[in-house]
């Protein structure tokens, strides 16, 4: 007896074709190495990103390090506190420069660094000389007696330095012109010529000392002096 | 400008009725039904040189090959498997045909596809179903399909392509699988 074949209902426009079985290995190697690109995609990206907060360190540094500078020349700090303020600047420069790994981040680093041994030497500079020496490795003898050496040769401090009190010494001071900065001697009274913002660019190169030695060096006329120096400081005329 | 008329549509009524018809490259078959029904339109064939084949729906063997193709032998094309219509609606197949060149003759056959595997006594009479033949010449068929008799297999039509001419002729037979299977070239393609 003959039998109508059943029916199935094909609800594709193509013919039934066999599934090939995935290959499980072919997946497994794709799934591979699609993990492997994402985690060397990962760390490429993680190295290659500059870390913000290590930039806003070192800038944070950096402008400590020129208050450092600004006030231990103003005679607004003492050389304690301003130690104090250098040194914790060369701590958090000391952090940034263990984590910077781009060559951004170092470059902010070495900025940095830069900035902070200017302000070293500007607060070693300021050192009272009726004081002993506390860091003989960074003044040399001739420092504290002949007030004429200029700065640049009568330090030893870190290489690293030596660009940074150039720059600070080029606008700040001059190894001819410097005054006697110890305080062996009382200078006399010595009123600068000029305007008043000529003399206090004269006090910024620091023709006059510092503290109390250019108190007593611009007598009666300090106070006025100081308030310019101030206000150049405030409004970035001075670098 | 010759005057165009339209050919009358010719409805082949009583069974061994024919009429003769002609056709460049359009021919189509299509069968019409409104009862909730699974009629499948068929065509089987046999070739002038005495090979069988058909064209059917895709389903009895789940190949698209099945429902034939206008490009190439053979030249007829199944416009795929209909179901039941909607309540109140209609549903048609239809079966397209390019050239029959090949061919010496054609069997119009519809399966009452649910009564035949539930080998339920039925019968047609009562689709209120229909097959129109019409050709890109103007020849217009309609072939009841009404016969009373029971039966899963319908002959609707047969086409001679003889020397003489082209033919269609009402068969009106209502025939079991086996018969099917026996005396229709190519029916044994949907069947186990």
């Amino acid at each position: 007896m003959a039998e109508l074949k059943r029916k199935v209902t094909i609800r594709r426009k193509e013919a039934p074709v066999e599934k090939k079985k995935p290959k499980l290995w072919l997946w497994l190697s794709l799934a591979v190495v699609v993990i492997v690109g994402v985690v060397l995609i990962a760390k490429n990206y993680s190295s290659d990103k500059t870390d913000s907060n290590l930039i806003a360190e070192t800038e944070q540094a950096t402008a400590k390090a020129n208050e450092i500078i600004a006030d231990v020349q103003s005679g607004n700090v003492n050389y304690e506190d301003a130690k104090a303020k250098v040194a914790e600047a060369q701590n958090t420069v000391d952090e940034a420069k263990a984590n910077a790994k781009t060559e951004e981040e170092k470059q902010a680093v070495a900025e940095a660094q830069t900035k902070v041994d200017a302000a070293v030497k500007t607060v070693e500079a300021s050192k009272p000389s009726t004081q002993p020496l506390e860091t003989d490795k960074t003044v040399t003898p001739e420092q504290g007696v002949a007030s004429t050496t200029p700065v640049e040769t009568s330090t030893a401090v870190q290489a690293t330095s030596e660009k940074a009190v150039a720059n600070t010494s080029k606008d700040a001071k001059s190894p001819t012109d410097k005054p006697n900065t110890t305080a062996t001697s009382a200078p006399a009274v010595y009123v600068p010529e000029g305007t008043l913002e000529q003399k206090a660019k004269q006090v910024i190169r620091g023709n006059f000392g510092n503290g109390a030695e250019r108190k007593r060096a611009l007598g009666s006329e300090y106070n006025a002096i100081q308030s310019k120096v101030n206000e150049m400081y405030r409004n970035g005329e001075v670098k | 400008m010759d005057e165009v008329t339209l050919k009358p549509k010719v409805t082949l009524r009583r069974k061994g009725e024919s009429a003769p018809f002609t056709f460049n490259e359009k021919l189509q078959i299509e069968m019409v039904w409104s009862t909730e029904t699974d009629l499948d339109l068929c065509v089987f064939w046999k070739t002038k040189d005495g090979q069988e084949g058909g064209v059917f729906s895709n389903e009895y063997r789940q190949n698209n090959d099945d429902m034939g193709t206008l490009d190439k032998f053979p030249f007829i094309k199944h416009s795929g498997d209909e179901k039941a219509p909607r309540p109140g609606g209609e549903s048609n197949e239809q079966i397209k045909v390019k050239s029959i060149d090949t061919l010496s003759e054609l069997f119009i056959v519809v399966v009452n596809y649910e009564a035949a595997i539930d080998n339920k006594n039925v019968t047609f009479n009562e689709h209120k179903g229909r097959v129109e033949i019409t050709t890109d010449t103007g020849d217009n068929f309609e072939v009841p399909v009404d016969d009373e008799r029971s039966g899963h297999v319908y002959i609707v039509c047969k086409i001679e392509n003889g020397d003489a001419g082209k033919k269609a002729i009402n068969k009106g037979e209502v025939i079991t699988l086996g018969q099917a299977f026996q005396q229709i070239p190519g029916f044994k393609l949907i069947c186990n």
